[in-house]
């Protein structure tokens, strides 16, 4: 298929659809399920000319997103696993299961292979159900002792929350689902970075002194590297200082104002603060932010010409389920 | 371009993770404020919390780069080596990762640093709680603690 054909496509497709609306037994645009694309640029942009296309790109782009995030650090997490497997710690807070190596590594590999899945599959029905698969898997690794605390997996959980509720939606007749999910991933988006701001609003951050013991006095990274060599020593001290005070006004910021934008505003300050966090402080921190990046990306897909916000009600489905 | 809002039933799942999140806004916007937030939140980090599932059910909640907190690994006084430099350092957030944590953990072989103080601080608040690992009988470590006054 050339490209001129597949606009040619798209554009009969997108008439159908408009043609149709309100009226629940929609005849499917067949290139929502072109899946996995042959020619990506065209077929994506067939997709984005159809509404459930475009929910299905959403869809897939924070399954793709979080799914990197997962396996950005897989070197460091097989290290970690081989600790698990060779030291074992005891402790009563957490039980046998939740401080076994066998759960966490089974575990995470579990949700890897079931995000892959909802990635790649084309049936609706099939699809609402497993999503919720990585949202169990998931749950289980916030509260394992081996990764409680490691914020990939709670920034993954809220991804997979949010494509669970998503994918359950997915219909060409919902012309609103994809503004409710931007608005959505924007409120997420928005108590994660709050979360990170409230925990700073303390006279160790605001003097620069935490992150200055955790980053700028002797870690391997190429800004920290770059004001040791270039600055005295009282001069990075200083750099920390407002470095932290930064970080601080801008998670603050954007953490209480995020929700509230409009969908493409919010999605292009949602990239930049969180590919900035990852870029200015360390770079295994995508594990963290990817899922969240992808989240944002969702704005972009909201139509410029979006309807107006409804009730939030969930459309009545019809009986059988296309792709 | 109509969805029948009408005729369609209320999107309750997506009210439910809403609520969710206002819940925890509200709860993060309560902590430089409420001293029953911070001490809840200190708990957490350093898994005081009374029961497991009250632990668990802040799980949600985002806490990068939260409090100060602060790690020192020494040896044990009874078998430590003379003049042994106590380990120290910051650590991000959940403190008691250093024991436990990945590749964290292995420093746990060098049998003559068993003995950890971590210490959070918020806005005038703190914890302290000191964590001793010994060899099991089989491999690994069991970790005992107790919260420092």
């Amino acid at each position: 298929m050339s490209t001129t054909e597949t606009i040619q496509n798209a554009d009969a497709l997108a008439s159908i659809s408009h043609g149709n609306s309100g009226d629940h037994q929609v005849a499917e645009p067949t290139h929502a399920d072109s899946w996995p694309p042959t020619e990506p640029a065209s077929l994506i942009a067939a997709q984005l000319s159809s509404v459930r296309g475009r929910q299905l790109v959403a869809y897939r782009l924070v399954q793709l997103g979080t799914l990197l995030a997962l396996i950005w650090k897989l070197p460091f997490l097989i290290s970690g696993a081989k600790a698990y497997l060779e030291l074992p710690i005891y402790q009563d807070f957490f039980s046998p299961l939740l401080s076994s190596a066998a759960v966490v590594i089974g575990t995470y590999l579990f949700v890897c292979i079931a995000i892959a899945f909802n990635w790649y599959c084309r049936q609706d029905r099939l699809r609402s159900k497993t999503a919720w698969l990585p949202v169990v898997g998931l749950s289980i690794l916030c509260v394992h002792q081996g990764t409680y605390n490691d914020m990939t997996f709670t920034t993954a959980w809220w991804a997979m929350v949010w494509s669970a509720w998503f994918a359950g939606r997915i219909n060409e007749s919902d012309t609103h689902l994809i503004d409710r999910g931007a608005k959505l991933t924007r409120t997420i988006l928005s108590v994660i970075l709050l979360g990170g701001a409230v925990g700073k609003w303390t006279a160790e951050y605001w003097s620069g002194q935490v992150l200055y013991e955790i980053y700028f006095v002797d870690r391997d990274f190429w800004i920290y590297n770059w004001t040791r060599e270039s600055f005295s020593p009282d001069t990075v001290r200083e750099i920390a200082t407002w470095y932290s005070r930064k970080v601080i006004i801008v998670e603050t910021a954007v953490g209480l104002t995020l929700w509230a934008m409009p969908s493409r505003i919010a999605a292009a300050v949602g990239l930049a603060v969180y590919a900035s966090i990852a870029i200015f402080s360390n770079y295994y921190l995508f594990s963290v932010l990817l899922s969240l990046i992808a989240l944002a990306a969702v704005g972009f897909l909201v139509p410029r010409d979006a309807p107006p916000s409804e009730p939030v009600t969930e459309p009545i489905r019809p009986d059988a389920s296309p792709a | 371009m109509d969805s029948q809002p009408s005729l369609a039933k209320p999107d309750w799942l997506y009210r439910v993770i809403l609520a969710v999140l206002v819940g925890v806004a509200v709860w993060l916007i309560a902590m430089p404020f409420s001293p029953l937030v911070q001490q809840t939140t200190l708990n957490r980090f350093h898994l005081q919390t009374a029961s497991f599932a009250a632990w668990a059910i802040q799980a949600p909640i985002p806490a990068m780069y939260s409090f100060h907190n602060r790690y020192r690994i020494e040896a044990m006084p009874w078998d430590a080596a003379p003049f042994a430099t106590p380990r120290t350092g910051t650590l991000n957030h959940f403190p008691v990762r250093i024991t436990t944590f990945a590749t964290d953990r292995l420093y746990l072989k060098q049998t003559d640093r068993r003995l950890i103080t971590l210490r959070s601080d918020y806005r005038g608040r703190s914890l302290t709680t000191q964590w001793i690992a010994t060899p099991h009988q089989d491999r690994g470590f069991v970790l005992t603690d107790e919260v420092l006054p």
